[in-house]
């Protein structure tokens, strides 16, 4: 193709470089003038390029060439200052097919392109020789390995990614046999039969691991493509070899997010789930759906599994993207209407939509939650122990001096006086304040009962007696006794108590509408131990969980005032865990309510057993204060101790080398005896590495400090005048 | 006429008692803590102890055990309101070491007395 270059001998250098880059061959001809082309031998151009001059030249030059048979299509260049619409527009006029500023000539190029194609110029071009050439680049500059391989299993055409692959030259390698290039056995086993499916039509793909001359661990995807050019007299199977390594992986990797996916979805312990802030579940796995006890599908809301707690309710209101946040000992209601404790630990995000959607974990802690509140009103109720034992003691000091007072005013009193009557009743009121406190006192378990072995069917038949005469018109009782053969250990008044107190509780449940109580005795195995137990069932209205949970609670009570303590149950409950029995409560609204109360029974044999068997120690008492020490062994014997006394040394010598003496701890007062010498007491010492002692000193004597520190660890100092709580707590801490 | 000493920290009860002790005509020597009433003891005067159990300084159960060293034959009331957990009961301890008569608060004043003069007749 020819083209025509009227300008000056730079912007003919230019234009030449912009044309060199379509990539095609042109014929370039240049020209300052159109006078001197006319009087040259060029040919006619197929496309002409004029400028930059003034533009009025410009014009006449233009008006010229497309005047022409046949007319010269024209593109014009003009100088950066007249690249106005106006001029342009002039230009077009008068029959430019092209314009660009001289400040960019680059966009002559596509001028050219445009012209060609509409002009019918390059098509013949591209038929007859730059076709083959374009798709030798395009198959060249592809990576994946193509080839041709024609009917009679020869290379027809490789391309460079192949001939580099196995350092052969193209030409080199047409006409040779796959067979030379994969070697014989994959030739006969796999590529042979590949090529025979595709030369019968059929397009042959498969991915595979094998190894390239340099390259291993690689994976690829092989494609057989048959390919019958003309009317397909002869065929050929174009085979392509890509890598798909990259690919591999990426898919590997999507495939284990899935899993994991799966994995979270399925099997994971803990609810996942992504909610948007107005409660909508948009995803969640099983775990989450578990907890809530919901129905595979369901179209849910979390916001409806709130009804009393709405700390994640108005979290949700305020959340803000970005935000993450926990939630313990939330109350949720699941769907079959459970009450459940769960924690949700949540972080909001902003979709590409800017909606905030967050996401959240939950976890079910009902049992933990459960087991810490039994734990923390455990904590309460010692801690109420605690309180009441200190109280009650200064109230019964207090106790005491108004009730002293009150007998001395009733001596003093005259006969008919009615202060005498005053303080009687004074007198009367006392004696309540003091059993209130002997019962704060039994629930702080300050007093000690005395436990004797109990027939409990006594106790109970008893306290049925009290409780008939008690019964209103409304209630009937259901009473059923059978013996149990055996023991209860206890104190049988407050046995007696705890029965008349959940007794009076079921009455009192059914005072207003009546009903039918129901109490009985029978014998229970339990873990192969035997229990006696004693059960009042009441028609009554039953009682709510929430308040279930709370009624040993102290000061705990449902009663309007006056009816009730609140301490009953509480105190019933501790006399009979103390006792190494239970209460248990069923019960539920309308359905009425049962104690049962369990005592462990005990034959005649079990009680054989000492009461004090975790003082089941030896102490031995070193003084030659007869009298001090005997009051001293007096006081451990009767807690259970058992106490020699050695009054002398020798006493002391005969008991330490007594073949069976096997002694705990010994308590040996520094100077009994009248022996100050100390080499005989380090002598003693030695005899006694390995067991407690304790020396007794007078008040700020340091005489024995390095005698303990010689014995470290077994010699402990207690000074005088020493008390028995002193020699217990040492004992406490030692043995 | 026999003394009596009393030992109880609390002032109020303390004053009671010592009124109805002095009404009943014995001499009454008062003392608040257990190392008070060693210092104020005098073994030839004093008969009877009345002494609570639970006291600051040192406590009635080491009065007892220290008084006993003393005077052997001294008869002591061991009385108190029960209180904060220990070892055992103390009363009974008190009992054991030798306490002729124990009494826990609040009690009967006719029959506190009542033992009072019994043991010191």
């Amino acid at each position: 193709m020819n083209i025509l270059t009227l300008s000056d001998h730079s912007t003919h250098k230019q234009v030449e470089e912009v044309i060199l880059k379509i990539g095609i061959n042109f014929h370039l001809i240049n020209f300052v003038d159109f006078k001197s082309f006319l009087t040259s031998d060029e040919p006619i151009p197929e496309i002409a390029i004029i400028g930059p001059g003034k533009v009025s030249d410009t014009k006449m030059l233009l008006l010229e060439l497309v005047s022409k048979t046949p007319r010269i299509p024209t593109v014009v260049i003009v100088k950066k200052s007249d690249f106005g619409a106006e001029i342009q527009a002039e230009l077009i006029k008068a029959g430019a097919l092209g314009i660009s500023s001289d400040d960019n000539l680059g966009s002559i190029s596509q001028h050219i392109v445009r012209i060609s194609i509409a002009h019918g110029l390059v098509e013949s071009d591209f038929n007859d020789s730059y076709a083959p050439e374009i798709l030798q680049y395009i198959i060249d500059s592809n990576d994946s390995l193509l080839s041709v391989i024609n009917q009679d299993n020869r290379y027809e055409v490789v391309n460079e990614a192949f001939s580099q692959k196995f350092s052969r030259n193209k030409e080199e390698l047409i006409g040779v046999s796959p067979a030379e290039i994969w070697g014989h056995e994959i030739f006969e086993d796999k590529i042979k039969l590949n090529l025979e499916r595709c030369l019968n039509g059929e397009i042959v793909r498969y991915k595979a691991y094998f190894d390239l001359p340099g390259i291993t661990g690689k994976c690829y995807e092989v494609i057989y493509r048959p390919y019958y050019p003309g009317k397909g007299k002869r065929k050929f199977s174009i085979v392509e070899t890509r890598d798909i390594t990259d690919i591999e992986s990426i898919k590997k990797e999507v495939e284990d997010i899935r899993q994991k996916n799966f994995y979270f979805e399925k099997y994971l312990p803990i609810g996942v789930f992504e909610c948007s802030t107005d409660g909508k579940i948009l995803t969640s796995n099983d775990t989450f759906r578990n907890i809530l006890e919901l129905d595979e599908d369901d179209e849910i809301n979390l916001l409806s599994f709130f009804n009393s707690d709405h700390r994640f309710t108005d979290y949700l209101d305020s959340i803000k993207a970005g935000e993450a946040s926990t939630f313990s000992q939330l109350k949720m209601e699941t769907a079959k209407g459970n009450d459940i404790f769960v924690r949700i630990s949540s972080h909001a995000r902003s979709d590409s939509e800017k909606n905030i959607i967050v996401n959240a974990t939950l976890e079910d802690n009902t049992r933990e939650v459960l087991l810490e509140r039994k734990l923390t009103m455990t904590n309460r109720m010692e801690t109420l122990g605690t309180l009441a034992g200190g109280i009650a003691h200064d109230f019964n000091t207090i106790l005491t001096t108004i009730s002293g007072y009150t007998e001395l005013t009733i001596q003093e009193a005259d006969e008919d006086s009615p202060v005498r009557d005053y303080m009687t009743k004074l007198s009367s009121a006392t004696s309540k304040a003091e059993s209130v406190i002997n019962q704060m006192l039994t629930f702080s378990k300050q007093i000690t009962h005395e436990k004797i072995s109990v027939k409990i069917e006594k106790v109970f038949r008893e306290a049925m007696q009290f409780v008939r005469t008690a019964l209103p018109y409304n209630i009937y009782l259901e009473e059923e006794t059978s013996s149990i053969n055996g023991y209860i250990l206890a104190d049988p008044t407050q046995l007696f108590r705890v029965f008349l107190n959940i007794a009076t509780n079921s009455i009192q449940a059914m005072e207003r509408d009546g009903g039918i109580l129901g109490a009985s005795l029978r014998e229970s195995l339990i873990d192969s131990r035997r229990f006696a137990e004693v059960e009042f069932r009441d028609t009554g209205p039953g009682i709510e969980k929430s308040i279930l949970d709370r009624i040993y609670e102290p000061f705990f009570t449902t009663k309007e005032t006056g009816k009730g303590t609140g301490m009953g149950l509480s105190v019933a409950h501790g006399i009979i865990t103390e006792l190494g029995g239970d209460i248990i409560v069923e019960s539920s609204p309308g359905k009425g309510a049962t104690f049962v109360v369990r005592l462990p029974v005990y034959l005649e044999n079990d009680l054989m057993m000492p009461e004090n068997q975790e003082t089941g120690r030896t102490v031995l008492y070193a003084d030659d204060n007869i009298h001090f020490s005997r009051t001293i062994s007096i006081a451990l014997e009767s807690l259970g101790y058992q106490v020699l006394l050695a009054s002398s040394y020798d006493d002391l010598h005969t008991i330490i080398n007594a073949p069976d003496s096997k002694i705990d701890i010994y308590f040996i007062r520094y100077g009994f005896d009248n022996q100050t010498d100390k080499n005989l007491l380090d002598n003693l010492f030695r005899k006694l590495t390995g067991s407690k002692i304790v020396v007794i000193l007078k008040p700020g004597s340091s005489i024995f400090n390095d005698f303990a520190r010689n014995h470290r660890g077994d010699v402990f100092i207690i000074h005088e005048p020493v008390s028995l709580r002193d020699i217990l707590n040492v004992i406490h801490e030692n043995c | 006429m026999a003394a009596i000493m009393l030992v109880e920290d609390d002032e109020g009860l303390r004053e009671m008692l010592k009124s109805s002790l002095l009404k009943n005509k014995f001499q009454v020597i008062e003392a608040t803590n257990g190392r008070d009433a060693i210092n104020k003891f005098k073994a030839i005067l004093i008969e009877l102890v009345i002494t609570d159990l639970l006291m600051p300084e040192q406590d009635g159960i080491g009065l007892i055990i220290e008084l006993r060293k003393i005077k052997p034959d001294l008869k002591i009331i061991a009385i108190s309101g029960g209180g904060k957990a220990g070892p055992g009961n103390y009363l009974s301890i008190a009992q054991t070491l030798g306490a002729n008569a124990i009494f826990a608060k609040p009690f009967s004043l006719n029959l506190f007395i009542d033992k009072v003069n019994e043991l010191i007749n």
